[in-house]
């Protein structure tokens, strides 16, 4: 099967069982995700469910996006953590009940198992995704965590990927607290076959090319959110950072815990990267300067709070995120609809149906006729 | 006879992947980072990132954002990972290398 795997994992928390659940081709060639994933979810009761689209780590610009899918919607899940994910050897990860004791799911070589961790219930997400990572050892395992704020079901808990937040418009970070998950890790070790590479490649490139005419050079955040030209982010400006094959990058990253200018493996954290459009947008309004947002960002991620809800209850300044973090709980505020949201734009049900990046598509313009003609020497057949 | 090998400019380098996801491609019809000869060397929490080529003839060459430089016995994504020092070296896919194609920045190209 091209681009696939044709099978899901299913794992009951509550008895400690895992199956596979096979795909068929026709199923999956739809291309689209999200209604599959809903599906799974409404299947084996109300389950939590990460899955990847038909397009998820083929060649097509910026075909970098899974999902993950509960009663309170579907988020995407970006930087490497879909292809990770299909690498692995599933197309969706369907996750019911509720552990007896916290812990972790572990995927990676088309295995499944739960890992039984009651001391990483007390870590921040970035202590586990490390740790994750160093017990596996493989620092790039994709962890999706959601740190003390998921734990304790806040309103505003968010998930993280990685140590980035800001994907999630669903606050999904109390969906893995009720079910006593200190995250979910998963590493591709696995390969997807296509149809004819050359053809796919040639195809892909062509369209890239075609885009790139249209959208410029690439400056990061600032390609999409114009105060990241300001002196102020500017300054702090470390690198620039794609997710997979995206080739117009929206995420940059602010140094400030040693010079933007260090480029040799120095301070352990010394920043954060910024993609979150909404959350910056909060912060700008409540007039946090580049340094102090990046400060807050890097204490949200850790804790697993949305940043834009912690904000958006009133916090001006850095000692008033601290106090939020520590002993209060923010409404959950709307980031949906908010400006630069990745579910703000109108092609983002599509994009996240068949893989790609909502934010990246929308600015080159989401064409389904030239993407199928992209896809089609992949999988030996269009989308249509 | 005219000797091709890949230059580097890491700082260019945008962590995307795509480098490491053709190369298996060369091979065979699939697309997979686990048995490149190019791997991507990230730790993410710090922004630190770069490219570790094997070679036939020089070794690893490792592209670290401070500098290029010529290495053994390092340069993995991690020890849960095939470590490169077990993958085919390089061999430019024949003379048309897929990575230089591939990759979005220019970061990597043929130098004569």
């Amino acid at each position: 099967m091209y681009l696939c795997n044709g099978r899901a994992c299913v794992v009951d928390l509550s008895t400690g069982e895992s199956s596979e659940q096979e795909l068929s081709e026709e199923l999956l060639m739809k291309g689209s995700a999200v209604r599959l994933a809903d599906s799974l979810r409404k299947e084996h009761g109300d389950a939590l469910v990460l899955g990847t689209g038909l397009l998820t780590g083929s060649l097509v610009p910026a075909a970098c996006a899974g999902l993950i899918s509960s009663a309170k919607g579907t988020m995407p899940l970006l930087g490497f953590a879909g292809v990770e994910l299909k690498l692995a050897g599933f197309d969706f990860i369907v996750i019911k009940g509720e552990s007896p004791e916290p812990g972790y799911l572990w995927a990676r070589d088309g295995i499944v198992e739960f890992v039984s961790s009651p001391a990483m219930a007390s870590m921040d997400s970035w202590e586990r995704t490390d740790k994750i990572r160093t017990d596996q050892g493989d620092r790039r395992i994709q962890v999706v965590s959601a740190g003390p704020w998921g734990d304790s079901m806040r309103q505003a808990s968010s998930i993280s990927v990685g140590h980035w937040l800001g994907e999630d418009d669903a606050f999904m970070g109390a969906e893995l607290g009720r079910r006593k998950l200190v995250g979910v890790a998963f590493r591709g070790m696995g390969e997807l076959e296509v149809s004819d590479s050359e053809g796919h490649m040639t195809a892909s490139l062509a369209l890239r090319a075609d885009h790139a005419s249209r959208l410029g050079p690439s400056a990061g955040l600032a390609s999409y959110w114009d105060k990241a030209r300001d002196s102020g982010f500017s300054s702090l400006l470390h690198r620039v950072v794609a997710c997979f094959g995206c080739p117009h990058p929206c995420r940059s990253f602010l140094k400030i815990n040693e010079d933007p200018k260090q480029m040799a493996l120095s301070a352990k954290e010394p920043g954060y990267l910024h993609f979150d459009i909404p959350s910056l947008d909060a912060a700008a309004s409540a007039g946090m300067g580049s340094g102090a947002v990046t400060t807050a960002f890097m204490e949200c991620a850790k804790a697993g709070a949305d940043p834009s809800s912690v904000i958006g209850a009133g916090v001006t300044d850095i000692a008033g995120v601290r106090t939020m973090l520590a002993t209060g709980d923010a409404p959950a505020k709307a980031r949906a609809s908010a400006k630069g949201s990745f579910r703000s734009y109108s092609t983002f049900d599509d994009c996240i149906a068949l893989g790609l990046c909502p934010r990246y598509w929308a600015k080159a313009g989401l064409d389904l006729d030239a993407v199928s003609e992209c896809i089609e020497p992949a999988l030996g057949r269009g989308l249509r | 006879m005219t000797v091709l090998r890949l230059g580097f400019e890491p700082l260019k380098c945008v962590a995307c992947g795509l480098c490491e996801t053709v190369c298996s491609l060369n091979r065979d019809s699939t697309l997979t980072p686990m048995s490149s000869s190019i791997i991507l060397h990230v730790e993410d929490k710090a922004d630190y990132f770069g490219l570790v080529l094997k070679t036939q003839d020089e070794g690893l060459v490792v592209a670290r954002p401070e500098g290029q430089g010529g290495e053994q016995g390092a340069g993995s994504s991690g020890p849960g990972a095939k470590p490169i020092l077990l993958r085919e070296p390089c061999d430019l896919c024949g003379g048309d290398p897929r990575c230089v194609k591939v990759c979005p920045t220019g970061c990597i190209t043929v130098v004569v």
